[in-house]
């Protein structure tokens, strides 16, 4: 992603601290390694105003922002009580065994990586995963099947059902 | 803000059995210090908001929800309230949290410098509490970054209190270290956990001060434990802030740390060299530690009975040679009041000359002229408190102020925080700019232009306040006829500005109720200084802002007593108190207080001093611990000037680049080894006290003066310095109420301060002006001596780093600020750079028609394009060498920030590409 | 006409789905009636309305919205904010969100009420990063309401009603749902508490007073000011009024979102097929955990007689809370769940303030413990004393909350947290706290 680019974004929100999250999760998610890097912190920090150590504060601190590289898809399941007991971990022991790498551990390929997360409130739709702001709902081993290849495949699938919204 | 003030209503309550009454909205933690009763406490800062995180302060409100705990920090007072702060309910709460912050702090006290002096220790002993039942996980160990030169960091220690993050953020305004990550992952770290030297930090260390545990530690505490030391309350040596500060005594008489105390002037702040490097020097083994008479061009060692017999039969063989005026003296703006007092007296008295001056010539005696000719008192009119508290706008003019004056830097900083609009006025993108509403850049030199052109945009807007012009001015109408030319346009083109800019900078000056102007060397240290100091005080009487609170005309004072220096008459114009050697009955007063005949002529100025030397009108000239090799412009005439006196005596700590052409060096203690006082730049006589006995050898500097005068001929003594406070307060008025046992009030005390019942004063020309109206000069705009031309194709100016301070003699002792700040540099746009091929880092070459140096090029954004910037700390490439003796008539103060340089890169990486 | 058992913030839910933003459409449903009412009555009546409405705070801590709104019509000051709070972070909860996504428009003239009621400017609602996909959909329904004329300047072409609203997007912080924690995020902070008092309808946003709620209870405005207080409150019982967004999660076989009268008896809801139909596993539900992770939890054999009311609940150390019902089976062992909520709290704490910051993990390292049946004789007593510390300790509302699930479930099911003891081993040496 480019600086340009990058400023493009804040401009869109007029440089407005108060936009300072959205700013920091459209670049990343539009970032090719999925997090904010110091020199993008830096320039957020200049653009809007701020000082760079509050800027990283907020990356620190926001679960969805991430401080280091992820994987190109980050599947997340939530982890908690209303999914936790509802069929949840049948996924990520799914998953550990798929892709052979325990959570928060990137695929070798660098493609994927999973980790649980707090309630998003699909509770209903459990289990789950969630790709950015995507959430593909009501999963079996073999629509997991799929969507794993879709994804190998280079191809976002829009599964049925689900909160289908890839971000603007 | 102010808020108005409304009648408060009381509330009492009882904490403990005992009734307090407060006003409404006290904390109950403040009410239960009122009541004598300590809450114990990690997070609270009193200078700060309360933050509610440590949670150690919980008492208990009888009777209220949820158990009745709450935070004494945040909870407030209410009428009938019943509260413990010791039950068992309370206390067991406490050690709740004390075992929780404890089982996530590396427990090896015995090891740790703050052994002793650790919040977390002394509660856990009080509540018996010595180990934690929780196993589980802890902060990773081996996290240790010592990075930075003065101070350590071990997050293992770390019991997020925040108070590093909340003084850094909100009383230094540096923001460096934050909360990062949430939950138990929480850790305090710099911008993306990097290194604190890769980081913005400026080493002030007031983190480590706050800092109640050993998490944040000095480097120099791993030396010694807290209860094997004692502390001395003193004044900081460096800048003219006049912070106070804490110098800590091990059992061997060497001082081994600061610690920033509750001065008016800094409220428990310290600055990098004042936290850092205001002790090593002391103890230095560079001190000289014996007299040292040059014999064939070689310094021996000689006792003191042997310099003091040349020094006095030197200068009274001169003196009966070529008469007392042949004589002079620089005296110490670093030293006391009480040895600048001495010294004059010893020039005028068995000099018999008034030849003497001190370093103010170099700095702000502009400021001392301009002010006293206009306001009638040439000093700052109102406090550094009071110009950076509750104000609306602060219009700041050539003043880098948070490297030259740190700790009011950093109030300034606070002061935008809390609203104040900041209007920055510097040819540099000085660090105040990040904070200033409006950011101006004229070019240097053009001050009274700019102003001008403020003054007009100001009347022609109807701005102006009438009432006071007519009430407590004169010569408005001159003025005003002068600055009718001075449009936007016309000063946006001689300051190379945009005209709109000065529009909006006056009308913002102009329009806040409460604008302090606050100016430095940037508006004094030109041929024009005094001109420049005129105009502020046009300025601020154009718009009323003189007399009352949160206005004024604010000079920053360079050195620690440059203020006082001035003060005690090291002036070739004024006896102590500003009484005027031109004045016949000042004369006949001073005859009569010392008993002897004095020189009723004013005397040269030190910048007269030496063409006087040069011309052989100057014999013999006494320098108290200055160093004009270093200091003064043009080097290579003043090293002539020095060469060509007959005799030349140096009092000083360390071997200066102006000490190795004395005839005798004589050694002279540190602040840290006399009493005495110091006036910072707002008027405030301070104590400084003894911490440490004197290095063997060297002599109390005053006493030294008394008895070169006593062996010409004067006999003078004195058995304290006390004793010398008491002969000024006799002879200057505005001293009249000053007395040690007075100064041991923390506050100091401000003058004038007449009688033993004044209290001192914080705001000047309150009322009524010194010199009864307020007076206005009609000052057309000169340009600069010296301009770029093509071969001197640069506009330099010269000025200040944090880092060091002035030559460097006694910073350049601390490692750290040489790690930090070790070597002479250039400022350069990257615009010039790039056209010269310089990079960053490359070594340069700097000439003017004066001299020529080599220096490292430092490029960015902070000057703009065909101006550069160096400092005046490094002996390796002294800019003075460079810098123009051109002086402003009326001050005689040089023009330091004006020349024409070329630059000439000495790029290794090309050279080796030529062939030879 | 409001009538019992029929759907009130739902109600259009259906109707718009093709474009819940339709301004026209919203009007003709009776979309800016309340606004219009409020502007008939004048200020003072509406509040009395909301008083007569009884309308307790649905983000979870059941504040009246009266009384909230009339202390913050008395404060000081010329500029006032209006947030709405759509962090919905309490797992099991997604009702804020149904109605940002289907009836957006509600939410905003409950915001536009609230503008015109306090003579603000600006109003926000924050949204939870998790649902950004929402931005889109109600970013449209403010651009609709300003083409309407609805937001704006001169709002229904008053000169002195001008009015806005701006979307802020969280990014994954539980915390941030806690109001002072929610203006420090909007303000582009970190989103950890602020110290209290000063009260947020004094000082809040950027330190102006400010009015902070729930979207659910903003929803509820414009009905109150249409349909008047006691119409509300004759939906509900004495104890609260109106319908109340459920969300039943867990095991149950109808899971999703349900409006239902705040007094409709627990077993229905659970049990009946119209809602939770019952078990979905068929093994029997064991426990109900009320309101999301902050809240507490009934054994189920205990509340056949229950209604879901706030009173009623009340009455039995529960609560509504935030609206989430999660149900669970008796295959779920009390360490378990709660360990999983403790790992919530853990997770979620700011790390502010000492008691949550480390004690949150402390108690899921000893449910942890008790999930390996290592625990020692004395572990429960100083499990209690630990989890009432925090509770008692800590700064805001996240870490004063672990006690509600922890102490409710440890006494509902104490056998099940001795077989978690190995009573074998030593006795632990006690604890001086
Ligand atoms: C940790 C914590 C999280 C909270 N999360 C939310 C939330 O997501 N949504 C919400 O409306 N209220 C939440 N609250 C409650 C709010 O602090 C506040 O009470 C509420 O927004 C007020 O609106 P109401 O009176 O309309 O309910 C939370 C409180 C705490 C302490
Ligand atoms: S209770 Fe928890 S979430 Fe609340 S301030 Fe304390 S640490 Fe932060
Ligand atoms: S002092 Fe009150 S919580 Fe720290």
């Amino acid at each position: 992603m480019t600086t340009e680019e990058k400023i493009a974004i804040i401009d869109r929100y007029h440089s407005n601290p108060e936009q300072i999250l959205n700013i920091l999760v459209d670049i990343q998610f539009q970032s090719e390694a999925g997090y904010i890097d110091q020199q993008t912190a830096q320039l957020v920090a200049e653009k809007l105003d701020i000082s760079e150590t509050r800027v990283y504060e907020i990356v620190s601190f926001y679960a969805i922002l991430k401080e280091t590289p992820q994987a190109r898809y980050v599947l997340k399941i939530c982890d908690s009580s209303p999914c936790h007991f509802s069929g949840e971990p049948v996924v990520s022991q799914w998953l550990q065994e798929k892709l052979g790498v325990g959570e928060n551990q990137m695929t070798q390929d660098g493609l994927f990586m999973y980790h649980g997360i707090p309630c998003v409130g699909a509770c209903a739709q459990t289990p789950f995963v969630k790709i950015k702001g995507e959430v593909f709902p009501h999963l079996t081993p073999e629509k997991l099947e799929k969507l794993l290849a879709d994804l190998k495949a280079g191809y976002y699938p829009e599964l049925v059902g689900g909160e289908s919204h890839v971000e603007a | 803000m102010m808020t108005p003030k409304v009648d408060v209503k009381t509330v009492t309550l009882s904490i403990d059995g005992q009734e307090v009454s407060v006003p409404e909205g006290t904390t109950l933690m403040n009410a239960a210090t009122k009541a004598g009763i300590d809450i114990p406490t990690l997070c609270y800062l009193k200078e700060l908001a309360p933050d509610g995180s440590c949670r150690m302060c919980t008492v208990e409100i009888e009777g209220a929800p949820k158990g009745g705990l709450v935070t004494a920090c945040t909870a407030e007072a209410r009428d009938g309230m019943v509260i413990h702060t010791q039950n068992k309910k309370v206390r067991d709460s406490r050690r709740f949290v004390l075992d929780l912050l404890l089982s996530n702090h590396k427990l090896d006290c015995f090891k740790c410098p703050s052994n002793g002096d650790c919040k977390l220790q002394d509660y856990a002993l009080e509540y018996g509490m010595m180990d934690t039942t929780f196993t589980g996980k802890r902060q990773a160990t081996d996290q240790i970054d010592s990075s930075n030169p003065f101070f350590d960091y071990d997050p293992e220690k770390c019991i997020m209190c925040r108070r590093c993050e909340r003084v850094c953020a909100q009383r230094q305004g540096q923001d460096v270290i934050a909360a990062s990550q949430r939950g138990f992952d929480t850790k305090m770290s710099p911008s993306y956990g990097e290194a604190w030297d890769q980081s913005i930090c400026e080493s002030c260390g007031n983190c480590v001060s706050a800092c109640p545990v050993g998490a944040l530690t000095a480097k120099d505490h791993q030396k010694y434990r807290a209860f094997n030391t004692t502390k001395v309350r003193t004044t900081c040596p460096h800048c003219g802030t006049g912070c106070q500060l804490d110098l800590i005594v091990n059992q061997n008489n060497v001082i081994v740390g600061a610690e920033p105390a509750n001065g008016p002037a800094n409220r428990n702040l310290l600055c990098v060299k004042g936290k850092f490097a205001s002790y090593k020097f002391v103890a230095s083994p560079d001190r000289i530690d014996t007299p040292l008479i040059k014999r064939n061009g070689k310094f021996e060692k000689a006792t003191w009975e042997e310099a003091m017999d040349l020094v006095a039969s030197k200068f009274t063989e001169l003196k009966e040679t070529y008469g007392g005026t042949s004589l002079a003296g620089f005296s110490c703006s670093r030293s006391t009041n009480e040895d600048n007092f001495v010294f004059q007296k010893m020039v005028r008295t068995a000099f018999a000359s008034n030849n003497v001056d001190n370093c103010a010539r170099l700095c702000h005696s502009a400021s001392v002229h301009g002010l006293a000719h206009t306001l009638g008192s040439g000093a700052m009119t109102n406090t550094i408190e009071d110009i950076t508290t509750d104000v609306d706008a602060i219009l700041l003019i050539g003043s880098n102020t948070t490297e030259a004056h740190p700790v009011i830097g950093v109030q300034i900083r606070q002061a935008v925080q809390h609203g104040a609009k900041l209007i920055v006025v510097d040819p540099r993108q000085i660090d105040l700019t990040k904070h200033a509403a409006l950011t101006i850049q004229p070019k240097a030199g053009t001050n009274v232009a700019f102003i001008n052109g403020l003054m007009h945009v100001i009347i022609k807007e109807g701005l102006e306040d009438q009432d006071f012009i007519n009430k407590r001015t004169e010569n408005y109408e001159a003025m005003k006829k002068v600055v009718a030319d001075y449009t936007p346009e016309v000063v946006g083109k001689i300051c190379e500005i945009d005209p709109e800019a000065i529009v909006t900078a006056a009308r913002m000056y102009a329009k806040a109720d409460k604008a302090p102007i606050i100016y430095c060397l940037g508006v004094t240290e030109h041929s024009t200084g005094t001109e420049g100091v005129m105009s502020m005080s046009n300025l601020a009487m154009l718009v009323g802002k003189v007399g009352r609170p949160g206005c004024g005309v604010n000079p920053l004072r360079g050195q620690n007593n440059v203020q006082g220096a001035c003060d005690m008459g090291c002036s070739p114009f004024d006896f102590p108190g500003y009484q005027k050697v031109a004045n016949p009955e000042v004369v006949a007063k001073f005859e009569n207080a010392w008993g002897t005949e004095l020189n009723p002529r004013i005397g040269l100025t030190s910048t007269q001093v030496l063409p006087a030397a040069i011309k052989k009108q100057i014999h013999g000239l006494y320098i108290f611990g200055e160093d004009p090799i270093v200091t003064d412009p043009n080097t290579a005439h003043v090293r002539k000037a020095l060469e060509s006196l007959d005799f030349l005596v140096v009092q000083e700590l360390f071997m200066t680049e102006t000490a190795a052409y004395a005839d005798v060096i004589l050694p002279g203690i540190s602040f840290a080894e006399k009493d005495g006082t110091f006036t910072n730049t707002e008027r405030r006589i301070q104590r400084i006290r003894k911490a440490v006995e004197p290095t063997p050898g060297a002599r109390e500097d005053f006493k030294i003066f008394c008895e070169v005068a006593t062996r010409m001929g004067y006999p003078m003594s004195y058995e304290a310095s006390s004793k010398i406070m008491d002969e000024i307060a006799s002879l200057v008025p505005t001293f009249g109420g000053v007395n040690f046992k007075r100064l041991e009030n923390p506050n100091g005390l401000q003058w004038p301060c007449r009688d033993l019942d004044d209290p001192g004063t914080p705001i000047m020309h309150v009322g009524t002006f010194t010199r009864g109206k307020g007076l206005f000069m009609a000052l057309p705009y000169k340009p600069a001596q010296e301009l770029p031309d093509e071969e001197y194709p640069f506009l330099m100016s010269t000025g200040r780093m944090l880092y060091q301070y002035n030559t460097g003699a006694m910073t350049r002792r601390t490692e750290g600020i040489n790690k930090l700040a070790g070597r002479s540099y250039i400022e350069i746009n990257i615009e010039d750079a790039n056209r010269y091929g310089i990079q960053d880092g490359d070594k340069v070459q700097v000439s003017s028609r004066r001299g020529t140096i080599e220096t490292y090029a430092h490029v960015g954004n902070i000057v703009l394009p065909e101006a550069v910037f160096m400092t005046f700390h490094f002996a390796d490439g002294n800019v003075n060498e460079l810098t123009n003796s051109v002086f402003d008539d009326i001050a005689r103060i040089p023009e330091y920030k004006v020349c024409a340089v070329k630059i000439k890169p000495l790029n290794t990486r090309v050279a080796q590409n030529v062939p030879s | 006409m409001l009538k019992r058992n029929a759907p009130v913030l739902t109600a259009r839910f259906e109707a718009m789905r093709d474009d819940p933003t339709d301004v026209a459409h919203y009007r003709q449903l009776g979309g800016y009636e309340g606004l219009a009412s409020v502007i008939d009555m004048g200020r003072e009546q509406a509040l009395d309305e909301l008083d007569a409405a009884a309308l307790l705070g649905r983000g979870g801590a059941a504040y009246p919205a009266g009384r909230k709104w009339r202390h913050l019509y008395n404060a000081a000051g010329e500029t006032k904010y209006i947030v709405c709070n759509g962090d919905e972070g309490e797992p099991g909860t997604f009702k804020d969100k149904a109605l940002v996504e289907s009836d957006p428009l509600a939410v905003i003239e409950g915001m536009t009420i609230a503008g015109y009621e306090f003579n603000a400017q600006q109003g926000y609602i924050y949204i939870r990063g998790e649902y950004r996909h929402l931005r889109a959909i109600f970013n449209q329904a403010l651009e609709n309401a300003r083409a309407a004329g609805l937001l704006g300047d001169h709002i229904l072409g008053m000169a002195d009603f001008n009015y806005d609203i701006r979307v802020i997007s969280g990014a994954g912080a539980y915390v941030c749902g806690e109001s002072s924690a929610l203006l420090n995020s909007i303000e582009g902070k970190t989103g950890r508490p602020r110290v209290k008092p000063p009260h947020l309808a004094d000082v809040g946003l950027y330190l102006k007073p400010t009015l902070v709620n729930n979207v659910e209870s903003y929803a509820s405005i414009p009905v109150i000011m249409r349909e008047g207080g006691q119409a509300f409150r004759h939906l509900g019982t004495p104890g609260g009024g109106g319908t109340k967004l459920i969300c039943l999660t867990g095991h149950v076989k109808n899971r999703g979102l349900y409006e239902v009268d705040l007094g409709t008896p627990l077993e229905d809801i659970l049990y009946s097929e119209k809602f939770g139909g019952g078990s979905s596993t068929g093994r029997p539900l064991k426990f109900i955990h009320f309101g999301g992770q902050s809240g507490s939890i009934g054994a189920a054999d205990q509340l056949h007689d229950c209604l879901y009311s706030y009173e009623d609940l009340k009455d039995r150390g529960l609560a509504i809370g935030s609206g989430a019902i999660v149900a669970m089976d008796d295959s779920v062992g009390i360490v378990d769940y709660l360990t999983s909520v403790a790992n919530f709290f853990a997770h979620e704490s700011c790390g502010k303030c000492t008691p949550c910051r480390i004690g949150t993990l402390r108690i899921l390292e000893l449910l942890e413990k008790f999930q390996q049946k290592a625990g020692i004789p004395g572990d429960l007593a100083v499990f209690e004393n630990m989890v009432t510390h925090v509770t008692q300790l800590s700064a805001c509302g996240l870490g004063q909350s672990v006690g509600k699930p922890m102490l409710s479930g440890y006494e509902l099911f104490p056998e099940e947290f001795k077989q978690a003891i190995n009573w074998q081993t030593v006795e632990r040496k006690e604890v001086a706290w």
